[in-house]
């Protein structure tokens, strides 16, 4: 006998509400875990940024650079901050839905295509927005300059954009 | 695999990305010469320079200009023509007006008609400052090069191959215009570059005179037309008017700092002192700005003005580097720059 997918998909809803799980709840706890595993890799890039600059600044015989030295805030600021702040927000609230029964890991292959996509995107500018401060840091120590510095500003920025308007950015801070 | 890429494939994309991008400007910004102009001979007496582009493409400024001003006041024809003829002498080994009688010279000095150089160490705050004393009959006999004769970015060699290939008596390493991306660059009379990077620039006039302006409060062509032979555009001014015009606390961390550091002053009509510190070793730690600063006060100097330092500091006297030029404390080697300041014909 053939089933339908309606039917399969009305025969596991039964089964979960039978056992307590409730998936957008487990949504959630996805979306919740993911957003912290970022927050985190956020903060080491911020660690990476600072201890980097500490020594790049050590070797330059007291000529230093803002770029250099505040680095590491593009990460913290536009990540590592924020994503915490969503992690636990979406972890929130979550314990009366007996997601113990199927705990979510939060990988990217449970969560919306659109939530992924912004989030890439976003973290994509983050990323070349650091590494932009980082080169111009290592060229105001030497006492140069270069034209192709503003092409890390423009991208950057448009990637932090395209990250936001995807969905609106409803995807990211989960009004969908 | 393919899931692998599905996970991880955006961000491999951006890694590869900004490792290719960030490889490219920085070979761009540190090694890719580019040339944009080879010097010609300045023809005074047409008061024109044509400037040779080699990459149209690459055009920074290049212009073709107005090579000097009217005749400055206080200056006779006959002097004009002296340094006219003086003016065309180049690498060919031409002189000057007139014949130069055999020079006098030894391993700390250098004498003849128009020339005067007497070196000098000094011990600064526990740094070897090299001082070169330096009078001049002809004030043509003070002039800039460039490496390779080429105006261009990344186009560098070594002060003392830039100063032999000049026959200079004696050179010290330029303003390093070919790091920039800005700033006026106006040599033998030539204007190669006249995008404003703010700065305080040091004009020396034909008549051997020097003067402090800021870009931006005057333009490249204006100062061609007021007589400017020669504009350095680093900074910045040392001493002016006789008095010490950096602080302490200016310019954090360049001016703190204790690096090498090369510096030019004037003293009176004729009378330069060319100032080199070592730094960044055992022996010499260097100078701050300001110390810099109040070192040449303490020589006289009416006008001061800080050029490139750091590795790049370097004094050659004779064909003799005299300085002990380090980029990082370790190793004693000239760093390649992109011009000079020398005095010779």
């Amino acid at each position: 006998m053939t089933l339908s997918m309606s039917d399969i998909e009305m025969e596991r809803m039964h089964r979960e509400k039978k056992e307590g799980v409730d998936r957008r709840a487990m949504s959630r706890q996805n979306r919740g875990i993911y957003y912290l595993k970022l927050s985190r890799n956020d903060v080491m890039a911020t660690a990476f940024c600072a201890v980097f600059g500490c020594i790049y600044e050590s070797f330059s015989f007291g000529v230093y650079s803002y770029f250099m030295i505040y680095s590491f805030l593009i990460p913290l600021i536009l990540g590592g901050i924020p994503f915490l702040l969503l992690g636990l927000r979406f972890l929130g609230g979550t314990e009366s839905a007996g997601l113990d029964k199927k705990p979510g890991n939060g990988g990217a292959s449970q969560l919306s295509a659109s939530v992924l996509t912004a989030s890439r995107l976003w973290h994509a500018g983050i990323a070349t927005l650091t590494v932009g401060f980082l080169f111009k840091g290592v060229l105001s120590i030497y006492g140069t300059t270069s034209g192709l510095t503003k092409v890390y500003w423009i991208i950057g920025g448009m990637l932090l954009v395209a990250g936001l308007a995807f969905s609106g950015g409803k995807s990211l801070i989960g009004t969908e | 695999m393919k899931n692998i890429w599905r996970q991880y494939g955006f961000v491999i994309a951006t890694a590869l990305f900004l490792t290719v991008f960030t490889g490219y400007a920085l070979l761009d910004t540190f090694v890719i010469p580019k040339s944009y102009a080879m010097v010609e001979e300045s023809d005074r007496e047409q008061d024109i320079v044509i400037v040779q582009k080699n990459d149209d493409s690459e055009n920074e400024g290049i212009a073709k200009e107005l090579g000097g001003a009217e005749e400055s006041d206080g200056t006779n024809e006959q002097d004009m023509a002296d340094k006219q003829k003086a003016s065309t002498g180049k690498k060919g080994g031409k002189r000057g007006s007139g014949e130069v009688s055999q020079p006098e010279s030894a391993a700390t000095t250098y004498k003849d008609d128009k020339i005067s150089i007497e070196l000098t160490e000094y011990q600064v705050n526990d740094t070897a400052v090299y001082v070169a004393d330096v009078w001049l009959n002809d004030a043509s006999c003070l002039k800039t090069a460039l490496a390779n004769d080429t105006y261009g970015k990344n186009v560098k060699e070594d002060t003392s191959e830039i100063a032999k290939e000049h026959q200079a008596i004696l050179a010290v390493n330029g303003d390093f215009y070919g790091a920039r991306n800005g700033g006026y660059v106006i040599r033998e009379g030539t204007l190669y570059r006249e995008s404003s990077s703010g700065s305080e620039d040091l004009v020396i006039y034909q008549d051997g005179s020097f003067g402090i302006i800021r870009e931006g409060e005057i333009s490249a062509r204006d100062l061609l037309e007021q007589g400017a032979w020669n504009v350095l555009s680093f900074g910045p001014a040392l001493v002016t008017g006789g008095e010490v015009a950096v602080k302490a606390g200016d310019e954090v961390g360049r001016a703190m700092a204790s690096n090498p550091r090369t510096a030019i002053g004037y003293v009176e009509e004729g009378h330069y002192v060319f100032v080199v510190s070592d730094g960044r070793t055992n022996e010499s730690e260097g100078l701050s700005l300001s110390e810099l600063a109040q070192f040449l006060k303490s020589l006289g100097v009416e006008t001061a003005y800080n050029l490139d330092g750091g590795g790049s500091s370097t004094m050659v006297f004779q064909d003799r580097v005299v300085n002990n030029p380090t980029t990082g404390g370790q190793r004693i080697a000239e760093r390649s720059v992109s011009d000079i300041v020398y005095v010779g014909y």
